[in-house]
């Protein structure tokens, strides 16, 4: 992964516009610069288009809804499936390794895979919060309601007419 | 930090951090709650409705269904995807998975395919709701042990596999369900225009799209009347009375989508009883007995038929088999129809097989022989005081006027063609004539348009509406009565007048506009293809949609098409234009003056003296001659999931009736 400042990244991004390798620059809401491969912050919808509109690519992107810490964990998740295209098996699960220690490291810390969630759903990256939010889904996957409450903390707020609505609508919940 | 912190979709500020103990999950944005759900087996995610009311309606909107379980019975897999698709909300379905299968007990017999009850209604509904991979598998197993999916997937179990909707692989099913199966899939071409659900429309929902006939935008609840029988009723082999064409009718309302955006009134036929309220005992009698056979071989029958009650022959009202039990039908249909207006269950009530205006007390005439018109009227006045009986057929509505022609609370008012068409002979029935106003109390109640042959749409409604309108103010009925004889348009074999189907409707438009309770019936209409065009365009400007009928709607292939070829195939079909130079007659301008100038004489409103109303007794058990109210146990569940979802799409790709 690279990083470095601004002017460095546009110098860069000038030489290599030719090779279509071109770097481009995504700035956090701390201001902090992160360069990286056109091919890797393609696998954001959100810079894609940008982009393709021929937007800002020399100045490079601000991204003020993204930390650092956490544009860093989502660059390193597109560097590793924007550079790389798996052709053969191995490197497929490899990929998949990838994904599942990436994620594995994530659930422990439940308030940053708050974060990467959020960017990934800013950033539109469909690969990383299919990732993050597959891992959410597996934590409440058979579980009771009760179970689920306890795991993530959710208070129990429905009313006795909700109940009831829900009892006679979804006999089968 | 702050800057994401302060984003609008955090509720009340909570971060993750500050929020590690409590519930940060649900801080999280639908659409990404959305997403977890998506990984959810389907009822999984239905059961995070019990979370919280956070929680409470999230999976309604879920993009993505997986049904993956293990069904004790089919009745519970079946009961469960319905209710499922059911209640959720009409948001579209990208992806919808059946990864399941179900087994029961050894000793309950082996339901076969009934299975796949649903399966294809679930994969139409989900082709509306856009979806884009479906993968379905159902298996059934004969054992009370549990089989890995994989070792029963030779034996009976199903897979379908849709792949963006271009390939269709299946494989273990029998070749009826495929046909099935692949029946649900429409053409790729369509797909495109009519699979996007339009999200304007699934916001505003097709009933309640504004109607330039309602400029109050307000919703009609409609009945609707339609008794399959009739399709195999026949007057005679050449007979021009063709009663499938209310049959055909019915299709192209059902092709449209429209059928569920009425109650369906389900009733029994007429009873005797009700006909002899206005029939002769004898013209019942005769009824009653008279078939081909009796016809043919009972001598004294065959005179009283001929010579008193003008049955016989082939050409004009026949003794046709079944001719009692279509005469019952009709009869009934309107009846209940009348019944669901007195109810006040119903704005619009219609029944196409009825109409039949020119039957008389003791007599069949001009293919009538029950007059269902008059005993809906009758019924309607046991609860409103004044009737407004609008005939727009070709032909004059004598039977309806002669009934009512001294009362002064039923006016009629028939709009048709009138004169010799050859030096000796009138234009059926003869009657009609500009001076024909009523007798007795009913005197200026009976009112007469007489019309030239070829008249058109624009010198009709020179005449229809401001006549109507006036009617309607000085008689200010509480009812309606629309009698809709198709033989005035264009192309008729026996009108021989020339509106065009846009110009026929144009008076049920304008009726529906007085937002009276309004009885639709069918009549007259000698073309099938464009009587049928005509009515199920009619139907939707009862229930407010004609605005999704446009000029150049095709007709679809629904088994009856190849009857619409000689009109292009288009709803709206191409009215001739050999006539169209005939000029506008200067009679149009006096027979309005003479019309305008009877209305005039009319006393306004006349007070009702109400011996009895008979309102009470029939509505008591109006609800009776409804369909029964749906249940989620249904045999048609995905239609009414249609309807409720995706009213306007599943009318552009309803494939079948």
């Amino acid at each position: 992964m690279a990083s470095g400042s601004g002017a460095a990244a546009a110098a860069a991004d000038a030489e290599e516009k030719e090779s279509g390798s071109r770097m481009i620059t995504l700035t956090s809401n701390e201001g902090k610069a992160f360069v990286v491969t056109e091919a890797s912050a393609r696998q954001s919808a959100t810079i894609r288009s940008m982009v393709d509109d021929g937007g800002c690519v020399d100045k490079g992107f601000p991204l003020p809804n993204v930390d650092s810490k956490t544009l860093a964990r989502v660059i390193q998740y597109s560097d590793e499936h924007g550079n790389k295209e798996p052709h053969t098996v191995d490197e497929r699960a490899a990929l998949a390794k990838f994904d599942r220690d990436f994620i594995a490291e994530l659930d422990a810390d439940k308030a940053f895979l708050y974060d990467v969630t959020m960017a990934a759903n800013y950033l539109h990256i469909q690969g990383l919060l299919a990732l993050t939010t597959q891992c959410v889904a597996d934590t409440i996957k058979g579980k009771t309601p009760e179970e689920i409450r306890t795991a993530f903390g959710i208070e129990y707020d429905l009313t006795a007419q909700d109940e009831k609505e829900i009892k006679e609508e979804d006999t089968h919940a | 930090m702050a800057t994401r912190r302060d984003g609008g979709r955090r509720r009340e500020g909570l971060t993750a951090e500050e929020n590690s103990g409590g519930d940060w999950l649900s801080t999280l944005p639908d659409e990404i709650l959305h997403n977890v759900l998506s990984f959810l087996p389907a009822h999984e995610a239905v059961r995070t409705c019990l979370l919280s009311r956070r929680w409470r309606n999230l999976w309604r909107s879920a993009p993505v269904l997986r049904i993956r379980h293990r069904w004790v019975g089919v009745e519970r897999f079946n009961k469960f995807v319905n209710n499922l698709l059911l209640l959720r909300d009409p948001v579209p379905l990208d992806e919808l998975e059946f990864q399941t299968y179900t087994y029961w007990p050894t000793k309950m017999p082996r339901p076969c395919i009934y299975e796949v009850k649903y399966a294809e209604q679930w994969i139409r509904h989900a082709l509306m709701c856009k979806a884009r991979v479906e993968h379905c598998i159902v298996r059934s197993l004969g054992h009370e042990d549990m089989v890995e999916i994989e070792e029963s997937s030779s034996s009976m179990g199903q897979l379908v596999r849709f792949e963006n909707l271009e390939r269709v692989e299946n494989s273990h099913i029998t070749s009826d369900q495929s046909k099935t199966l692949v029946a649900a899939i429409p053409d790729k071409s369509n797909s495109g225009a009519g699979m996007q659900p339009n999200s304007q429309s699934m916001a505003t929902g097709g009933n309640s799209l504004p109607s330039p006939s309602c400029a109050d935008d307000k919703k009609r609840r409609v009945c609707y009347y339609y008794d399959p029988g009739i399709a195999h009723i026949k007057f005679s082999d050449d007979h021009v009375m063709v009663p499938a064409r209310v049959a055909m009718a019915h299709s192209l309302v059902g092709v449209y989508g429209m059928l569920g955006d009425m109650r369906r009134l389900r009733t029994r036929p007429a009873t005797e009883a009700e006909i002899r309220r206005f029939h002769s005992p004898e013209y019942v009698d005769l009824l009653c007995d008279l078939t081909p056979e009796s016809y043919a071989n009972d001598a004294a029958l065959r005179q009283k038929a001929e010579d008193h009650h003008g049955i016989g022959g082939e050409d004009d009202c026949p003794a046709f088999d079944r001719l009692w039990k279509y005469c019952r039908g009709y009869a009934g249909g309107s009846l209940a129809a009348a019944r669901a207006l007195v109810d006040g269950a119903s704005d619009i009530a219609i029944n196409w097989s009825g109409g039949m205006h020119h039957a008389s007390a003791c007599k069949a005439t001009g293919f009538c022989y029950v007059n269902d018109i008059v005993l809906a009227i009758n019924e309607l006045l046991g609860t409103f005081s004044r009737v407004i009986y609008v005939d727009i057929d070709a032909h004059h509505g004598d039977g309806v006027q002669n009934a009512f022609l001294d009362s002064n609370r039923v006016m009629t008012l028939s709009f048709h063609r009138y004169g010799k068409i050859t030096p000796h002979k009138d234009f059926f029935p003869g009657s009609g004539a500009i001076n024909e106003i009523g007798d007795g109390a009913g005197k200026h109640y009976s009112v007469n348009v007489p019309l030239d042959a070829g008249v058109r749409d624009d010198v009709y409604h020179t005449l229809f509406e401001p006549i109507v309108g006036k009617a309607m103010e000085v008689f200010q009925p509480e009812a309606i009565v629309l009698q809709c004889g198709a033989d005035s348009l264009s192309g008729d074999r026996l009108g021989g007048m020339e509106l065009s189907v846009r110009g026929h409707a144009e008076c049920v438009s304008f009726l529906r506009g007085f937002n009276l309770p309004l009885l639709l019936l069918g009549g007259g209409g000698y073309t099938i293809n464009h009587v049928a065009s005509t009515w199920c365009y009619e139907t939707a400007v009862a229930v407010g949609k004609e605005g999704e009928l446009p000029d150049d709607i095709e007709i679809p292939s629904h088994g009856y098409e190849l009857m619409y070829k000689n009109q292009g195939n288009k709803l709206h079909y191409q009215t001739s234009t050999a006539t169209a130079a005939r000029k506008r007659s200067s009679s149009t301008e006096v027979t309005k003056g003479k019309v305008l100038e009877h209305l005039s004489q009319v006393e306004r409103a006349p007070s009702v003296q109400f011996q009895e109303r008979r309102g009470g007794d029939n509505a008591a058990g109006v609800e009776l001659y409804y369909e029964r109210p749906p249940s989620l146990e249904d045999d048609e569940p995905a239609q009414r999931l249609h309807r409720l979802c995706f009213p306007a799409v599943a009318k552009r790709i309803r494939l079948n009736a």
